[in-house]
């Protein structure tokens, strides 16, 4: 087959994507250009870790979608492609704006009362019980805590913000084997869960296979309840967006 | 968008209810979040089971979503049955096929049976749509309702 504008080696991966390993060829030759795309959108604040996941998705979809019969290098699909991916990510996750002082305020006034009421309690407490403690109305409580959705800007490689300063989530996170091997109904989607951070496989491992409660995580981790919420709900978009464009 | 209290005759008994549309787009999801927050509050949930719930509806949401044709609006009906709830979450368009047998919605299905009791992909006259029951787990302490 004789293709416009591409190099003799890679229209023979082209040629032969199909066979997995030549696709897996094909991205890693690319990699880079997802790398260097992600950086352009580090100044937002977000994860180059994520950034880069986000970018690799593109160019997996650039990588299968191409068609080497158009006559354009594979570079000008791919570019294009993974600037679409990174975008959408950039917009849904709504990462770029900083959160009012107001907003800021609240959120920690309920960050510090969560966990003494849960002490006192011995069980997670209600968002009245919060507003309570926080000497706030139940309604400000609710605003916090739709902020912290809409503004987080967590990222698993960030510092930890409770407990030891100098240790982030992956250092304190590891997977065993054992728990891949005892999850049977989640093995058709091994593979993605092992394409994940280690850290981020830790807490679907600990949520989902051995069915430990976000107050559990919490302790175990060593953070906030809330903080457990919105990395299980980034990492459970991740893994969807993992699985769907894989298939 | 809408939001809409629902009176207990509508929601079929219970503690009332309520109704809310929104776009079938992503960025609709924050959202259907925060409704959902507000009402298991107001309902005097603890935290932790509002987290569950929040995340069983984003869960919910993206599997409505994801299913081709892309849907124009989708409803989300909750209410309270005794001590429980029953969420219906429902896409206003037909899918190409319901329910979807992809990788993607066999991940949505395997989350959901953890975070909730159960769950039902229903085929339903309004179009598909994914029912969600939730039973309170026992209560440890007298909590502030």
């Amino acid at each position: 087959m004789e293709y416009v504008g591409l190099d003799a080696a890679v229209r023979e991966l082209f040629d032969q994507r199909d066979v997995p390993q030549m696709r897996d060829t094909l991205i890693e030759r690319y990699l880079p250009l997802a790398e260097s795309l992600a950086r352009r959108y580090q100044h937002s604040g977000q994860a180059l870790d994520d950034l880069t996941q986000v970018a690799s998705i593109g160019l997996v979809k650039a990588v299968d979608r191409f068609d080497p019969n158009r006559g354009v290098n594979f570079e000008s699909y791919a570019i294009p492609t993974i600037l679409g991916e990174l975008k959408r990510y950039h917009r849904d996750q709504g990462w770029s704006v900083r959160m009012p002082r107001r907003l800021q305020e609240l959120t920690l006034q309920i960050k510090d009362s969560i966990p003494q009421l849960a002490q006192e309690l011995g069980r997670s407490p209600t968002i009245r019980e919060i507003a309570r403690h926080a000497q706030l109305s139940d309604e400000e409580v609710l605003e916090a805590m739709d902020a912290q959705d809409a503004y987080a800007s967590i990222s698993l490689d960030a510092p930890m913000d409770e407990g030891s300063e100098s240790s982030t989530l992956s250092d304190r996170l590891s997977v065993e084997n054992e728990d891949f091997e005892l999850a049977e109904q989640w093995a058709e989607f091994e593979p993605h869960l092992r394409s994940l951070p280690e850290r981020e496989q830790r807490i679907i491992v600990l949520r989902f296979f051995r069915d430990w409660t976000q107050s559990q995580i919490a302790d175990e981790l060593g953070i906030s309840q809330m903080h457990v919420s919105r990395l299980l709900s980034q990492t459970l978009q991740k893994l969807r967006d993992a699985v769907g464009s894989a298939s | 968008m809408t939001v809409q209290s629902v009176s207990e005759d509508e929601t079929r008994g219970g503690g009332g209810g309520l109704l809310l549309s929104v776009p079938g787009r992503p960025e609709a999801v924050r959202v259907v979040r925060a409704v959902m927050r507000s009402w298991a509050a107001s309902a005097s949930y603890y935290l932790d089971e509002i987290d569950e719930l929040c995340l069983a509806v984003d869960e919910a949401f993206a599997g409505l979503i994801a299913t081709q044709p892309v849907p124009e609006t989708i409803t989300i009906r909750i209410r309270r049955d005794g001590g429980d709830v029953d969420i219906t979450a429902v896409r206003n368009t037909d899918a190409e096929l319901w329910p979807p047998v992809s990788a993607q919605s066999a991940l949505i299905r395997r989350v959901l049976s953890t975070l909730i009791d159960e769950v039902y992909f229903e085929q339903t006259n309004e179009g598909p749509a994914i029912r969600m029951l939730k039973h309170r787990a026992a209560v440890t302490g007298k909590a502030e309702r």
